[in-house]
């Protein structure tokens, strides 16, 4: 049947691609809700892909506490407004920084190894085995995967903020001598449920577009190794670019509810 | 199985610690907006907030004590303020409370501030209206500023001088602050000092409503004003006049003796600049003789405008140039 | 199309009764785009008997056996299984006619993240009613090893075993739920002749022990000829002959012949 209008090839890729993967994401939310449920397979997960990621992100976490406030102290010293650091840090941290870090690294960890780990079970037809001994693969592999990113990347998130924080608080104590107990009250003094909400809300949305893209590249991988390796690959990538969109609106839509 | 069970309680470890985090952040940042425990509100009306927002701080005694909970535009000149506190301030906060908006340091945020009142009134209650005071901007704040700085340095001039003279032990003011028993005088200078300003006053103001009837009452009722009873009275109201501002007069010499005795710092004089109430009672006496003094000069200026007062001038001034 | 006019030949195992065929397929059609896969195959299995269908590359063995358990759907055709047309199956329903059908896929098809007990307990997983106990589902695994002869290797993942290894615990696990059809695709590929040659003589004897009716899919045709009762020559998506390996043999079709080399 001939198209009436041609679109270009990389457009019409694109929203081919879009199309599908808006499809898997429908196909998720109805299989989620049908039982059986596989609770067990879920907390594999949840331990594989959150904890197994937890040292990485803490770590990341840390660095970037110190980094921010090494880099932003001197600045704020020639204001004279050291005071403000504490609340400063806190706030990019709670607000932008410990969501869009930890989201970026998860990609990377948790986003590949589920292409790659789909993409191979895929090609060496273990997802085919699965459906064939009664196990409804979709709902085994790919449901309990999205859930645990989608619940375990905000966990990773207050957890990295708090180690960010952690990490902050070093450098502050260390060259400002700044006590514990102010350094967070500081923090807490401009922290508003506007902050903390709407970046929450946002982890979870992060968690499963981290969860999707990667079970959907690994979940329709080519044939072959170097279609695995293409699975793994494409969901990094994908799925990074997809976590900066989803910040992009989220913090639209937070404006909305949270300027007045 | 084993193995599941193991990594079960790690997750539930990580789990449970994020979930404790997130719990304490919320119940932080909940109580700094009473978000838990019994609130009540107040509101204040301003002309202008000055870019304050809903949850900004409420303070009172330096203290946060609440936050803003909404700002609402009344009428074309008038912005309602709500603002929310902890039931536990609220016998604190008296009925005559003020509420005035400023800003935490120079470029803070914006606060409203709440200035007890006296402390008889009986503490707000939930919903009252307490009176505001609005910000003075900072342009008016310089301005004050510069003025204030013109008249301190007119006063240490002054001071200048009495002191470079009590130094060279010019005339009885050497005499006078070596004296023990100045400090009785001292003492019962102040009092008279309060009382002259008390009583000039007094004075004034009769005078001030006598004149506004005059004024008031042009035509038939100033006809019948100047009736010479009305004139005796007159006269003696001015007579008293003359005597306060006389009073006046000593009593600023006085004044100037006893500063000049302060900053020397010898003998009883030095225990007298350590008493707080005699210091207080100083400043009163200082801001009554500003105000009874510019009631004076004003009272005067309008008698002289006045038409029935104008051929008494003129005679006192012929009588001075006589002199 | 009467079957008595497609194929009456008794089973293997002696038994003389003319039996209902326990897979019935008739002018199966599938094909992927312009891609004519099947078109129009027409088979049947009998109880106990070992069916090869042989083929080249690309003739549609693979889309076969994925069309006989489920996983891709036929365009039209009829495709029954124990008397049940499975393109008319709920999901449910399909599940349930699944445990009667094992599979052993080409390669092996072992969930890497399991161990080998997890992998054989994971067709257990959701058909509780075949095994009501924990100590009986362990029992079963662990028969079903050792019939493999692989019992040492119980607690040991995937990655760590070899191929022939590999193939015998997947061997195993498609005999878990005690199946009454097993559909091997390419049993013996990857494997080096001797190895094939052990697991070919495994199948053999799991068919002697359980009598199942067994689909081989295959283009080794050492392996057909040791192993089949009968055999079904696949080209262009249609059966092209049929008859036992000795029959096949000695047919002057070209195209036959090509597979004898």
């Amino acid at each position: 049947m001939p198209s009436t209008i041609t679109l270009p090839k990389s457009l019409r890729t694109y929203l081919s691609e879009a199309g599908l993967i808006t499809r898997f994401a429908i196909r998720f939310g109805k299989e989620v809700f049908m039982p059986p449920y596989e609770l067990r397979e879920f907390l594999r997960q949840c331990y594989i892909l959150g904890y197994k990621s937890l040292p990485l992100v803490a770590v990341t976490g840390f660095i970037m506490g110190l980094v921010l406030t090494l880099q932003t102290r001197p600045t704020l010293m020639e204001f004279g407004a050291e005071a403000w650091m504490p609340s400063m840090v806190g706030i990019s941290i709670v607000r932008e920084i410990g969501p869009v870090i930890t989201a970026l690294i998860c990609a990377g960890k948790i986003g590949s190894s589920i292409g790659a780990e789909l993409g191979s079970m895929k090609v060496t037809e273990q997802i085919d085995a699965m459906e064939v001994s009664g196990t409804n693969p979709f709902r085994y592999l790919v449901v309990t995967k999205i859930m645990a990113t989608t619940i375990m990347i905000p966990i990773l998130v207050i957890l990295a903020d708090f180690i960010a924080l952690c990490g902050s608080f070093l450098v502050e104590y260390t060259k400002g001598a700044v006590s514990w107990q102010l350094y967070f009250s500081q923090v807490f003094a401009h922290l508003d449920f506007g902050d903390l909400m709407p970046s929450t809300a946002k982890s979870f949305f992060f968690g499963f577009a981290i969860g999707l893209i990667g079970c959907y590249k690994g979940y329709n991988s080519k044939k072959g190794t170097a279609g695995v390796g293409r699975a793994a690959n494409s969901a990094v990538v994908v799925s990074s670019m997809l976590l900066f969109i989803i910040d992009f609106v989220a913090v639209l839509i937070a404006d909305i509810f949270y300027e007045l | 199985m084993k193995r599941d069970t193991g990594d079960n309680i790690k997750l539930g470890f990580m789990v449970t610690l994020s979930l404790i985090l997130f719990v304490i952040a919320i119940y932080f940042i909940g109580t700094k907006q009473n978000l838990f425990g019994q609130n009540f509100y107040i509101t204040a009306i301003f002309n202008n907030v000055n870019g304050l927002q809903s949850g900004n701080n409420v303070r009172f005694a330096g203290i946060n004590v609440g936050t803003v909970d909404k700002i609402v535009i009344v009428s074309d000149s008038t912005v309602e303020v709500h603002m929310k506190m902890g039931e536990g301030v609220r016998s604190y906060i008296k009925k005559d409370a003020i509420a005035s908006i400023g800003s935490d340091g120079l470029v803070g945020n914006m606060l409203v501030n709440i200035s007890p009142g006296n402390g008889e009134q009986p503490a707000v209650e939930n919903q009252d209206r307490i009176a505001s005071f609005s910000r003075t901007d900072t342009d008016d704040i310089l301005n004050a500023l510069s003025s204030t700085n013109e008249n301190i340095a007119l006063l240490t001039r002054n001071l200048l001088t009495i002191t470079e003279k009590i130094n060279e032990g010019e005339g009885a003011i050497t005499a006078l602050l070596n004296d023990p028993g100045m400090s009785e005088n001292l003492k019962s200078t102040f009092s008279n000092i309060e009382e002259v300003t008390k009583s000039a006053l007094v004075a004034t103001n009769r005078l001030g409503n006598v004149a506004q009837d005059i004024e008031n009452g042009k035509g038939l009722l100033g006809f019948l004003l100047n009736d010479t009873t009305v004139e005796s009275e007159m006269k003696l109201v001015l007579a008293k006049i003359h005597e306060s501002g006389d009073n006046l007069q000593t009593a600023s010499v006085n004044l100037q003796q006893a500063t000049s005795a302060l900053n020397q710092g010898e003998g009883t004089l030095n225990a007298l600049l350590y008493d707080s109430s005699m210091s207080n009672d100083l400043k009163q006496s200082l801001a009554n003789i500003k105000v009874s003094s510019a009631l004076l000069t004003e009272n005067m200026e309008a008698m002289r405008e006045n038409f029935l007062f104008r051929k008494y001038f003129k005679e006192k001034n012929k009588e001075n140039d006589r002199e | 199309m009467e079957r008595s006019n497609y194929h009456t030949q008794p089973t293997a195992n002696g038994n003389q009764e003319v039996q209902s065929s326990v897979v019935y397929i008739r002018d199966l059609y599938k094909s992927f785009g312009n891609n004519h896969v099947l078109r129009g195959f027409n088979m049947d299995l009998f109880p106990g008997e070992n069916l090869v269908i042989i083929g080249k590359s690309g003739s549609g063995k693979s889309v076969l056996v994925k069309c006989l358990v489920g996983l891709i759907e036929p365009d039209s055709g009829i495709l029954k299984i124990l008397d049940q047309d499975i393109t008319q199956l709920a999901q449910k329903e399909m599940d349930e006619l699944r445990t009667e059908i094992g599979f052993l896929f080409q390669g092996s098809a072992l969930y890497d993240s399991m161990t080998v007990r997890e992998n054989l307990e994971f067709p257990l997983r959701r058909h509780p009613d075949k095994v009501p106990g924990s100590s009986e589902t362990d029992s079963l695994v662990e028969d079903a090893l050792e019939s493999v002869g692989l019992l040492h290797a119980i607690d040991l993942m995937p990655e760590e075993l070899s191929g022939g290894m590999k193939r015998r615990v997947a061997l195993a696990r498609a005999l878990m739920l005690d199946p009454k059809v097993i559909v091997y695709d390419e049993p013996t590929s990857g494997l080096d002749p001797i190895t094939a040659k052990e697991i070919i003589h495994l199948i053999m004897d799991i068919q002697n022990q359980r009598g199942t009716a067994s689909i081989i899919i295959t283009h080794d045709m050492d392996c057909a000829r040791v192993i089949a009762n009968r055999m079904i020559i696949l080209v262009d998506g249609v059966n092209y002959a049929e008859g036992t390996y000795q029959e096949l043999y000695k047919n002057p079709d070209q195209k036959v012949k090509a597979f004898f080399k």
